[in-house]
């Protein structure tokens, strides 16, 4: 139980970089981040553009995160069942991992200083 | 096992899995490590149903423990994961250099302890019959489906 769900916690819903929350905050913030509308429409599509490739990651990883859970179940699996499925997990991690960075940096480079903060306000980051 | 320790076991995972997952989300209402607790502790009286040996089950008993301890250390670390990475996203001169920091070192602990979550399944195959095995997994089976239903629904 505790294996998979810790499985779960490594891989569900984000890889690496976890559910990316704070996407859908700044799409709720482009409106008054963003005065320009053609720049705002820009920002828009380049936020669902991480959150698409972020639902893509979810789903990949769906089928593997199954099998390791089935594996992790079954008495008879053995340590080189579960390192094949480990290491497709990996791979797919490390595909997203890469891609939400390189989106990250297309966005960050269409908006000045001032428009970063006020879509990604660092007041909202707490350590809690 | 009879009716009542599945009883207990799958709703005491049920609600350490929503409770866990309600705090990385920051919509913690209970404590999780109250939850982690009372979970731990039924699964124990699970375990010391299903397995008769006193030897093996002392074995597996604390290597249950050591899993619990993982899952408190692996809990927090997510939720520090993740503050970190929207600090580091909401800082307009980060680098990519800093992101690839970020994705090595927290690769770097996934790793670890992904070693030591199979070195764990393996020790407690060792320690298990079979016929334990699967009576202690029917036990997780509805709780393991609610909480994938949980995660995808994130």
């Amino acid at each position: 139980m505790l294996i998979a769900l810790m499985t779960i916690y490594f891989f569900g819903g984000g890889g690496v970089f976890g559910p990316v929350a704070f996407i859908d905050e700044a799409l709720d913030n482009v409106d008054t981040a963003i005065v320009d509308d053609d720049q705002s429409k820009a920002v828009t599509t380049a936020l669902k553009s991480m959150n698409k490739r972020s639902n893509k990651y979810t789903k990949a990883v769906k089928g593997p995160r199954k099998e390791l859970n089935s594996a992790f179940g079954t008495h008879e699996a053995t340590p080189e069942q579960i390192e094949a499925i480990w290491k497709n997990i990996f791979e797919l991690n490390a595909e997203y991992s890469k891609d939400f960075v390189e989106l990250r940096f297309e966005l960050r480079d269409q908006l000045s200083r001032d428009e970063w903060e006020a879509l990604f306000p660092s007041e909202t980051v707490s350590d809690s | 096992m009879n009716s009542d320790t599945l009883t207990r076991a799958i709703n005491a995972l049920v609600l350490l899995i929503t409770v866990s997952l309600a705090a990385c989300g920051g919509k913690e209402a209970v404590a999780p490590g109250d939850v982690e607790r009372q979970a731990s502790e039924d699964f124990r009286q699970s375990i010391m149903e299903v397995i008769e040996d006193p030897d093996r089950e002392a074995e597996v008993l604390a290597l249950v423990e050591d899993l619990q301890r993982d899952f408190v250390k692996f809990r927090e670390s997510v939720t520090k994961r993740r503050t970190e990475l929207r600090r580091l996203n909401a800082d307009y001169d980060a680098t990519r250099e800093q992101f690839k920091e970020y994705i090595e070192k927290y690769g770097a602990g996934v790793e670890l302890a992904r070693k030591a979550v199979t070195q764990r399944r393996m020790a407690l195959i060792a320690a298990t019959t079979e016929e334990e095995w699967d009576a202690l997994q029917k036990a997780e089976t509805k709780a393991m489906k609610t909480m994938v239903g949980i995660v995808d629904g994130i």
